[in-house]
C-alpha cells in the first residue's frame, strides 16, 4: 500500500469508528455533565462532575441490581454452556435410533422466536412458584439451540480415533467428556459462555415479567425504571447508570479477548 | 498371549450390501497376523470388530476361549494403534502414554515405571514433557505404539500405523514393531494396504477382496502359489504377469510368441502368470522369442524391463543387476516354464493339474 492509500484507509477508518462509538462516549459524556448541560447541546461537559454517579446510586438501589444481573447471568451461562455441551456430545459421540431427526427438530426450535414461547413459560414458572426468585430468571433459559449446535459443530472436529481409543483403554463416557472433550473445545466453551452472558446481561422482557420485587430485578429493569423517574430533566443520572451498566459488559469483553487470544495459540488441535 | 478366532463373521451396514462376506480365520497366539487387501475391501471393519468398535451383524468373535461378540472393548483385553496416532493433543507424551492405566486400577509408580520402559524401548524418553504437536511424525507414531505397550495387553491391534510415515521411515518401523512384538511375545492383528510391509512383517497373512477371504498363510507359500489371479496380481512387486492364453492339445500357446508344451491340463481358455524374476534374458540355454523394449527402470541392483508383448500388453521382467537395452530395442527372453501358473479364465482360480508332476516344456 502506498502512503497515500494508507492515509486515505486509516481516516475512512477513523471516521467509521467515531461514528460507531459516538452515542457510547457522548453517554460517558453526558455522565459527567451538570443538570442542564445536555439540553443547551453542549458536547463537552464544563466541568467534569461525579454528581450524577451519586444519585444514581441514590436514586434506585443500583448496586442491587449489578448484583441480580452478575448472579442471573451467570447462572444462565454456567446452565446453557454445560447442558448445551452435554447436549452436543450426545449428539456427536453416542449413536442412537433418530439421533439426526432429534437433531433437526431440535436446531429447528431455533426459528421459534422467544415472545412466542414466553406466555406459556410465565404459566409454568408462576405455577412452580419460581416468580420473583433467580430460579425463576435464569431455567428457562438453561436449553439452548444455538448452543447445541455451535458446539456440535466444534465437537464433530475432534477425531473419533480419540473416542474410541478411550473406549478401548476402558475411559468412560463422562470422563472422556470431561478430561478430553472439554478441554481440547476450551475456546468454543469461552466463546459460548461470552455470548451467553452478554445475551443474559442485555435481557428485559422476561425479568420485568417474573419480577416485581426489587430484591430480584435486574440492572437493565433499573435503568428502566430510573429513566422513567427522571424523565427527561436528570439525562447526566440516566447516563451515569447506563455507563455502570455497559462497565461489566466492556471489561468482560476485553478479559475474554485476551483468553480467546490465548485458547486460539494454545489448546486447539494442531 | 491369547488367540483369536473368527467364524463365518459377517458385517453390514443398515440396508447396504454386506461389507464382510463370512470371514473365517484362526490367529494363534503370539503370532504377527497381517490382514492386506485393497483400500475398501473391509481390512478396517474386520479390526474394528475384533475391537468391539463395530458390532457383528453375524458369525461369532472368539477371543481366547470366550465367545467376544458382546464385550465392549475394554473387556476383551487388547490394545489398538490408529492411523492417525490418536494422540491427546492437550495432554504431554507422558499423559498420553499413561491415559487410560488408571481404570486398571494399576498403581502410580508401577504406571511411571511401565512408562519409562517403554519411552526407553522406543526411544522417545526426551519427549516426555511435549506436547504432540512439538513432535515429528514418526515420533508421534512411537508415543502412540508406546501407549498400546504399556498396557500390557495379550492382543494388539494396529490399524495402517505406518501409512502417514516416509517410505525411510516406514522401513525403520516396520523392523522395530516386528522386534518389539516379538520380545514381547503379544498376538498381533495388523492392518495394511501395502504387501511389501505384509510380506516382510507377517507370521500368517490373510488376503482380503471385497469383504471376502482370497488366501491365508505364510507370505512365502501365498507368493509361490497364489490361489487366484487377484492374489497374484497383489501380491509381489511389481505384480505377476498375468495374460490370457489357451491350451489346445497339451500346448499352451502365449500371444502367438511362446508355444509352451503343458501336461496334465485340460483344453480350453485360461489365464496364465508369470513373476517378473521368471523372465528370464534368453542366455541360458532356454528358447527365446523375440520382444520390443517399452521401458526400462535401473534400480541398482536390479532393472525393470517392460515390453510389448501383443498389441498394448505389456509384461514386466525383472532381471538381477544394471541392463542398459534402448527404448524399442528387440531383446531375446525366454520364461523359465517351472514357474508358470495356471488359472481359469472364468473364475480366476488357480488350476491345479490332473496329473501329480508338472511338465512344461518350451517349444518354439
Ligand atoms: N460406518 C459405515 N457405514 C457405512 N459403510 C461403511 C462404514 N464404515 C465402512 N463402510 C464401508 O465398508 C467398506 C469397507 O470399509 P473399510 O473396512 O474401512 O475398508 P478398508 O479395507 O479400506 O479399511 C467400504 O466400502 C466403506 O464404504
Ligand atoms: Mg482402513
Amino acid at each position: 500500500m502506498s502512503w497515500g492509500q494508507k492515509l486515505f484507509t486509516y481516516a475512512l477508518l477513523l471516521i467509521a469508528a467515531a461514528i460507531m462509538f459516538f452515542p457510547i462516549i457522548y453517554a460517558f459524556l453526558i455522565s459527567f455533565m451538570q443538570g442542564g448541560e445536555v439540553l443547551q447541546g453542549n458536547l463537552w461537559p464544563e466541568e467534569f462532575t461525579l454528581a450524577n454517579y451519586i444519585n444514581a446510586f441514590e436514586k434506585v438501589p443500583l448496586l442491587t441490581y449489578l448484583f441480580n444481573s452478575l448472579i442471573v447471568s451467570f447462572l444462565i451461562m454456567l446452565g446453557q454452556v454445560i447442558f448445551s455441551s452435554l447436549a452436543a456430545f450426545a449428539f456427536v459421540f453416542i449413536p442412537f435410533k433418530g439421533r439426526n431427526v432429534l437433531f433437526f427438530i431440535f436446531i429447528s426450535t431455533m426459528m421459534i422466536p422467544w415472545e412466542a414461547t414466553m406466555v406459556p413459560n410465565f404459566q409454568t414458572v408462576q405455577m412452580l412458584g419460581w416468580l420473583n426468585s433467580y430460579t425463576g430468571l435464569t431455567v428457562p433459559f438453561f436449553a439452548m439451540a444455538f448452543g447445541t449446535f455451535l458446539l456440535r459443530q466444534q465437537f464433530k472436529t475432534i477425531p473419533k480415533e480419540l473416542y474410541e481409543a478411550s473406549q478401548v483403554a476402558g475411559i468412560s463416557n463422562f470422563r472422556f467428556f470431561r478430561s478430553v472433550v472439554m478441554p481440547v473445545s476450551k475456546t468454543s466453551l469461552v466463546t459460548l459462555g461470552m455470548y451467553c452472558f452478554l445475551t443474559a446481561w442485555n435481557m428485559y422482557l422476561w425479568p420485568l415479567l417474573v419480577t416485581n420485587d426489587e430484591q430480584v430485578r435486574t440492572v437493565q429493569i433499573g435503568l428502566k425504571q430510573m429513566q422513567s423517574q427522571e424523565i427527561s430533566t436528570e439525562w447526566g443520572v440516566v447516563m451515569a447508570g447506563v455507563v455502570m451498566v455497559i462497565l461489566p459488559t466492556l471489561l468482560l469483553l476485553f478479559l475474554g479477548q485476551k483468553r480467546l487470544q490465548e485458547g486460539l495459540t494454545k489448546g486447539a488441535l494442531k | 498371549m491369547k488367540a483369536v478366532q473368527l467364524k463365518d463373521i459377517r458385517k453390514s451396514y443398515g440396508q447396504n450390501p454386506e461389507v464382510l462376506k463370512g470371514i473365517n480365520a484362526a490367529i494363534e497366539p503370539g503370532e504377527f497376523f497381517v490382514l492386506v487387501g485393497p483400500s475398501g475391501c473391509g481390512k478396517s471393519t474386520m479390526l474394528r470388530i475384533i475391537a468391539g468398535l463395530e458390532e457383528v451383524s453375524e458369525g461369532e468373535l472368539i477371543i481366547g476361549s470366550e465367545t467376544a461378540n458382546r464385550l465392549r472393548p475394554n473387556e476383551r483385553d487388547l490394545s489398538m494403534v490408529f492411523q492417525n496416532y490418536a494422540l491427546f493433543p492437550h495432554l504431554t507424551v507422558e499423559q498420553n502414554i499413561m491415559f487410560g492405566l488408571h481404570v486398571k486400577k494399576i498403581a502410580k509408580s508401577e504406571q511411571i515405571k511401565r512408562c519409562k520402559e517403554a519411552a526407553e524401548m522406543l526411544g522417545i524418553s526426551d519427549y516426555l514433557m511435549r506436547k504432540p504437536k512439538e513432535l515429528s511424525g514418526g515420533q508421534r507414531q512411537r508415543v502412540a505404539l508406546a501407549r498400546a505397550i504399556v498396557t500390557h495387553a495379550p492382543i494388539c491391534l494396529m490399524d495402517e500405523p505406518l501409512s502417514n510415515l516416509d517410505a525411510k521411515l516406514r522401513a525403520r518401523m516396520r523392523s522395530e514393531i516386528r522386534q518389539i512384538q516379538r520380545k514381547l511375545g503379544i498376538t498381533m492383528i495388523y492392518v495394511t494396504h501395502d504387501q511389501t510391509e505384509a510380506m516382510t512383517m507377517a507370521d500368517r497373512m490373510m488376503i482380503l477382496n471385497h469383504g471376502e477371504v482370497q488366501q491365508v498363510g505364510k507370505p512365502l507359500d501365498i507368493y509361490n502359489n497364489p490361489q487366484n489371479t487377484f492374489v497374484a496380481s497383489f501380491i509381489g512387486s511389481p505384480p505377476m504377469n498375468l495374460t490370457a492364453a489357451h491350451v489346445n492339445k497339451g500346448k499352451l500357446q502365449i500371444a502367438n510368441k511362446w508355444n509352451i508344451k503343458v501336461d496334465g491340463y485340460q483344453d480350453g481358455e485360461v489365464i496364465i502368470g508369470v513373476r517378473p524374476e521368471a523372465i528370464l534374458p534368453a542366455n541360458e540355454g532356454l528358447p527365446a522369442a523375440d520382444v520390443k523394449v517399452a521401458n526400462v527402470e535401473v534400480l541398482g541392483t536390479e532393472t525393470l524391463v517392460s515390453f510389448e508383448l501383443e498389441g498394448n500388453k505389456q509384461w514386466i521382467a525383472k532381471w538381477p543387476g544394471q541392463w542398459s537395452a534402448e527404448i524399442g530395442e528387440i531383446l531375446q527372453v525366454s520364461v523359465d516354464h517351472n514357474k508358470i501358473e495356471l488359472f481359469d479364465a472364468v473364475t480366476g482360480e488357480r488350476l491345479e493339474k490332473t496329473h501329480s508332476k508338472k511338465v512344461l516344456e518350451v517349444v518354439l
